[in-house]
């Protein structure tokens, strides 16, 4: 996807630090997003920030092109990380309302782009699944529908992710 | 059994929507199947194009000042440690030269050490043949003297040294008929080049007896043959070696 990306990973494994400057330049302000709309607080996504571009850095010789673009390898990271923070936190239910006083939640910008391509109801699964960390039976207790419901709305929006994507680069 | 279902676990896994123990057993099968593997690759490359849609957020700068202080750090270390993992192999490279060096150093000195040891062996197990080789004389030589002395024909005579001497330093058993033997005891070591010999006396004429030759004590005993007539006297002199038919040296003992 982003070849590019790619060579940067590959200097930064034989400790390349320029290349590494760069490799933060280009995808830090796409992870930073992610984390902040996960997190809702510019500190803590500041702290998961570090983290998972420090392991990319150190972990550069483990990726493999093949398995996953550049921005793959830290999106899943950066969500992993965000939603593992998120739910060590007191209510998880209410991400930022425990941790920060005093620090009033980011605004959340509004998505746009692919989403637009999925149904509301996968859709919202989705949103919450993927960015308030919600498993699928904390989701069937919040939205009042079965498991499978959950299991099934999140299967279509995926999918129709999938397709969008497909779409867009044609 | 179908697969759909491992279809809907692998997007739901690329979501993160798993319960932890669906997930646990999810990641098990998902290291084997290559069907998931693709479909979680997939979700994940299309929820990455999802946040490439996301306005992107500048994120503060002191973050990026750490990580590359960081890296640095990391770098400085590296650098160090490669000093020091030269240093070392310098090091273990001079230990196992002079080990090698102080190893065939010992092993010399041992080798010297065996050689005269194997040496010492050989001179110890030559003392020991010559002394059993003495011994078995004096055990064939002991009866025979006991026979001689049982004869009443046979006499003792004593040797001593010329002058004031009065010691007895031999003695001669000796029989007419039979022969018999010289005794001799604490002799000091001929000097280099000359040796004892012994002589049978008769009307003043000396005849060769045969050599005289000491154990490291300084004892002997030479068995003298029958001369077929009356012996007069015995004697021992220092000869040159290579005994002569008659005497030229000093006499050491005498049965005079």
């Amino acid at each position: 996807m982003s070849p590019a990306g790619a060579e940067l990973i590959r200097a930064m494994a034989a400790g390349d630090r320029e290349a590494f400057r760069r490799f933060y330049d280009r995808y830090a302000p796409m992870v930073f997003a992610l984390l902040l709309r996960i997190l809702r607080r510019r500190e803590a996504a500041a702290a998961v920030l570090e983290d998972v571009f420090w392991e990319s850095w150190r972990e550069a010789r483990a990726y493999d092109p093949a398995a996953a673009s550049p921005e793959a390898w830290l999106v899943a990271r950066a969500r992993d990380r965000a939603v593992a923070r998120l739910r060590a936190s007191d209510d998880p239910a209410a991400p930022g309302a425990a941790a920060e006083p005093g620090a009033a939640p980011e605004p959340l910008p509004v998505l746009g782009g692919l989403l637009e391509w999925v149904p509301p109801a996968p859709r919202h699964a989705l949103r919450l699944a993927y960015f308030g960390g919600q498993t699928e039976t904390e989701l069937a207790e919040l939205l009042g529908v079965a498991r499978e419901v959950v299991r099934a709305r999140l299967v279509q929006a995926l999918e129709s992710l999938r397709r969008a994507r497909a779409e867009a680069a044609r | 059994m179908s697969h759909e279902p491992f279809d809907a676990q692998a997007a739901v896994h690329a979501i993160g929507a798993l319960d932890p123990a669906e997930r646990a057993a999810f990641t098990a099968h998902l290291r084997r199947c290559a069907r998931c593997q693709a479909t979680v690759r997939e979700g994940h490359e299309a929820l990455a194009a999802l946040l490439a849609g996301l306005p992107p957020a500048p994120p503060p700068p002191e973050v990026a000042e750490r990580l590359l202080r960081r890296v640095e750090v990391v770098a400085e270390r590296r650098r160090l440690n490669r000093a020091w993992l030269v240093g070392t192999a310098i090091a273990l490279a001079a230990m196992v030269v002079g080990g090698l060096v102080i190893g065939g150093w010992v092993a010399a000195r041992y080798e010297a050490r065996l050689t005269r040891a194997a040496r010492e062996l050989t001179e110890v197990r030559e003392r020991l043949r010559r002394a059993e080789g003495a011994l078995a004389e004096r055990t064939t030589v002991a009866p025979a003297l006991v026979a001689l002395l049982r004869d009443p024909a046979t006499e003792v005579l004593v040797l001593r040294a010329p002058g004031l001497d009065p010691q007895p330093r031999g003695r001669v058993v000796w029989n007419e008929r039979a022969g018999g033997y010289l005794v001799v005891v604490g002799l000091a070591p001929p000097p280099p080049g000359r040796a004892y010999a012994a002589w049978t006396i008769r009307t003043g004429v000396a005849r060769p007896a045969g050599p005289v030759t000491l154990d490291p004590q300084g004892d002997a005993v030479v068995r003298i043959e029958p001369t077929g007539a009356p012996v007069d006297a015995f004697a021992v002199t220092l000869e040159p070696e290579g005994e002569g038919p008659a005497p030229t040296g000093p006499v050491v003992l005498s049965s005079r």
